[in-house]
């Protein structure tokens, strides 16, 4: 187990709705999120998986219980600057979260609210680009840009900060199969080349899959918590309506035909590994 | 959309972008006002040659500048007829009982000029100054008003924000007017009340997204650690160069001569 | 209606620094009752050429011709041929601005001069149509309704234009997998029960292969491909090449194919790459 980063003890979360009724958003949620990981959140739309992720940088603070951050307390006044800059957050739409009439004014944002000095920005703007593939781009207004580059601007906006930790809330939904590529390439070479904690709140579960752990949430509370290839072809999850990776799907269907293949298969690769495996015992088999 | 609006920028890197906005924005006022000072034709010519060079530098293309004037042009109209009727002198022509002077064209024209070289400095302005750069310079000459109580860091702010989405929401009306129109609505056609009446499809829903933008915004922008206070640093510090010392100098001295010269 | 869009070009920002060619030279005939799938990358053109065939742009060059008549023209019959084109734009709901979901629903037909009691069976059939229960639904505010609500009811305005050419750019962008099948299960059925020449905008090819019969691919402003789904949608090198992510059991079935498995790439739907494979096992 790597060294704790978030941790929240019975968290919950309770808001008032217009009509004046309580409705538990969080109901009791103990969960320890390690530094270098990749979580994926997933869950049906209601289920509080936002809510959940906008108590990690302190944008919500629970109604009861605590939330930890790199041993921070989000409750904590005076260390709610600090929990920000260690915790980056992206969100669902591109157009709605850049703030600057350029991109590298944009990146430059996080920094300047932090006090950062000119010359440590412009090394941090720059580097910051560099990574999510966006430096030619850097005197372009947002709005000349695809959804795609746009929320690339927008991970390079969190990383300019020099978090530990980014969550992503449902980066993808908006965009094109190309913009879902390329971000989902720069959420993965954030974990492995970076190796910051990422967390990656999603409806996909083909983008689920590429994570090592994933949270199922349902009504509030996280009813299953584990490795993808676990998680996501259990009956009670798909229950969920949650679909299951296209991989996974193929993979059900056939052992239903009869063909032997393990579980756990989520991946195109995988599957086909496993197909190949099992077509040469057939043919083996056969006569002549 | 064809023109070169107010607030749209265009990122390109000639000697009129580099240039310090401070020097931009001071450099554009004075040459807002030559044109209603200057009292000889000598006046005039330095501040169209002003312009002109700018206009020059800049590299904008020319039917984008031209473009512009459409944003002055009925004022303009109204301007020339209006001086263009009253103001007395040697007639030109009497027609009925309206009479019309040469130095009622001579002032016409003249208030169509100063209007026309106002809109093209005011494009020129935004169109090589960054909406950031703008707001920069904007606090930098506010910032003496600071000290008696004015937030004029968050002024700034709300200005770059502001000039942020000036972009996306012309892009929105035009899509949400297109939209309308797919499920019935003639926006351009029936008698004044009705279209006026067909202004809200398009109002109610553009208010609506401004709304859910601002919000999305607002915890985007808190995620990101902005507070209201007063420890922002700057990507961009403003230096003056000498390229901005020449510039200013060029200006003050075409300037200053354009005024007195009588 | 008969649809021909001819060496239609589109150019965006005219005059300005900003100026961009959307559409170039672009050719294209569309049968009565025929289902076209159009696909392309983020700028390809798709969603500009759809609003040409809605009559909502001027050409900068080239036309569009439904039943003949131009469909930008400023005359009576044109009028009368654009209200026979639906439209759903992207994000559908954002337009949205009325009280009630049923005056929502019934601004369309309004406009149409429709009477009170068709307006009534028109709101609802069509909410019928995207599944929602006219009783429960009609008097509630669309605002306060979730996502997946909102888009059926935006598109329930479009349905009861009773359209007899439906274009919807990306229906489903945005919402969540159990929502986005039954969406477009219930605009096949529309489809079916109404004949309708059907166009749908999409970069989903998973979602486009069991609802279109035919596709067109649009790259750069050009179309480059236009034929049978199965035969552009089966075609992942293709789709590749102009931008676009093929359907995943395509691309699971070229994976099989490189490991040396004699299965045929294009096919589209579940029940049919499940069948290939075990086809090739029972050999």
């Amino acid at each position: 187990m790597p060294t704790p980063f978030i941790q929240t003890r019975a968290l919950e979360y309770t808001y008032f709705a217009e009509d004046g009724r309580a409705i538990p958003a969080l109901r009791g949620i103990d969960l320890t999120v390690g530094r270098g990981e990749f979580v994926a959140l997933v869950g049906p739309n209601g289920s509080g998986k936002s809510t959940l992720a906008r108590h990690f940088n302190a944008l919500l603070l629970p109604t009861a219980g605590e939330v930890w951050v790199d041993g921070l307390s989000t409750a904590d006044p005076r260390q709610v600057q600090a929990i920000r800059q260690r915790v980056g957050m992206v969100f669902q739409n591109p157009d709605n979260q850049l703030v600057a009439g350029t991109v590298e004014e944009d990146v430059a944002f996080g920094p300047e609210n932090l006090g950062v000095p000119p010359a440590e920005i412009r090394r941090r703007v720059d580097e910051a680009l560099e990574v999510v593939g966006m430096t030619a781009y850097r005197h372009h207004p947002p709005h000349m840009l695809s959804g795609g580059q746009k929320q690339r601007v927008a991970i390079a906006g969190a990383l300019a900060t020099r978090p530990h930790c980014i969550i992503f809330d449902e980066p993808t939904s908006m965009l094109d199969a190309e913009g879902r590529r390329q971000v989902l390439q720069t959420v993965r070479q954030l974990n492995a080349e970076l190796g910051l904690t990422v967390i990656l709140i999603t409806q996909s579960m083909d983008e689920a899959a590429l994570a090592r752990r994933v949270l199922v949430m349902d009504g509030g509370q996280i009813v299953r918590d584990g490795p993808p290839e676990e998680v996501l072809e259990d009956p009670e999850v798909e229950k969920l309506g949650l679909g299951q990776p296209f991989a996974a799907e193929v993979a059900r269907r056939l052992r239903e035909r009869g063909v032997p293949l393990p579980s756990g298969l989520l991946t195109v690769e995988a599957l086909v590994a496993a197909l190949t495996e099992t077509h040469r015992s057939y043919a083996v088999g056969l006569p002549g | 959309m064809n023109l070169l609006l107010p607030g749209m920028y265009f990122a390109a890197d000639t000697a009129l972008h580099r240039l310090d906005p401070r020097v931009k924005m001071g450099a554009a006022m004075a040459l807002m006002v030559l044109p209603f000072a200057a009292r000889h034709p000598i006046g005039h010519l330095l501040a169209v040659g002003l312009v002109g060079a700018a206009a020059v530098l800049s590299r904008a293309p020319w039917r984008a500048l031209l473009g512009t004037l459409r944003t002055v042009f009925w004022l303009s109209f109204f301007m020339f007829f209006f001086y263009f009727f009253t103001t007395p002198g040697r007639p030109l022509l009497a027609l009925g009982g309206v009479r019309v002077t040469v130095e009622g064209l001579l002032a016409g024209a003249l208030q169509v000029y100063r209007l026309c070289l106002l809109a093209v400095v005011a494009a020129l302005l935004t169109y090589t100054t960054s909406p950031l750069q703008l707001t920069h310079g904007l606090e930098a000459m506010l910032s003496p008003l600071a000290r008696i109580g004015l937030p004029v860091r968050e002024l700034g702010m709300v200005l770059t924000v502001a000039l942020r989405f000036v972009p996306t929401f012309f892009e929105e009306i035009e899509t949400i007017s297109r939209a309308q129109r797919a499920r019935g609505v003639d926006l351009s056609s029936g008698p004044p009340w009705q279209r006026i009446r067909n202004t809200v499809p398009v109002f109610v829903p553009l208010f609506l997204s401004a709304i859910r933008r601002a919000e999305e915004l607002a915890v985007a922008m808190e995620a990101r650690g902005f507070r209201s206070q007063p420890h922002r640093t700057r990507l961009y510090q403003l230096t003056l160069t000498r390229a901005d010392a020449i510039a200013a100098l060029i200006v003050l001295a075409c300037g200053t001569i354009g005024v007195l010269i009588r | 209606m008969h649809i021909r869009v001819e060496s239609l070009t589109h150019i965006y920002a005219r005059g300005t620094p900003a100026e961009r060619v959307a559409l170039r030279g672009v050719d294209l005939e569309i049968e009565p009752g025929e289902r076209v799938g159009i696909s392309g990358p983020t700028g390809s053109g798709k969603s500009t050429l759809v609003q040409h065939i809605a009559g909502l742009l001027t050409p900068a060059a080239g036309r569009v011709l439904l039943d003949g008549v131009p469909a930008h023209a400023r005359t009576p019959e044109a009028r009368a041929r654009r209200r026979q084109v639906g439209l759903a734009f992207q994000f559908p709901e954002a337009q949205m601005f009325e009280v009630t979901v049923f005056r929502e629903v019934a601004f369309g037909p309004r406009h149409l001069g429709l009477n009170a009691d068709e307006i009534a069976a028109r709101v609802r059939w069509a909410l019928e149509m995207v599944g929602l229960d006219p009783d429960a639904f009609a008097d509630r505010v669309p605002f306060a309704l979730s996502g997946g609500e909102m888009r059926r009811v935006a598109l329930a305005g479009i349905l009861a234009l009773k359209p007899q050419v439906l274009i919807l750019d990306e229906p489903t962008a945005g919402l969540d997998p159990r929502g986005r099948a039954d969406i477009l299960a219930r605009l096949r059925a529309w489809q079916e029960q109404t004949g309708a020449t059907f166009i749908l905008v999409s970069h989903h090819l998973d979602e486009m292969a069991g609802l279109v019969d035919r596709v067109v691919l649009l790259a750069d402003g050009q179309v480059v491909a236009d034929g049978p789904t199965r035969h552009i949608l089966g075609d992942g090198d293709r789709l590749r090449s102009v931008g676009l992510s093929p359907p995943p059991g395509v691309v699971l079935l070229e994976a099989l194919r490189a490991a040396g498995w004699p299965v045929r790439t294009d096919a589209l739907v579940i029940e049919e790459i499940i069948s290939e494979i075990v086809r090739c096992i029972e050999r």
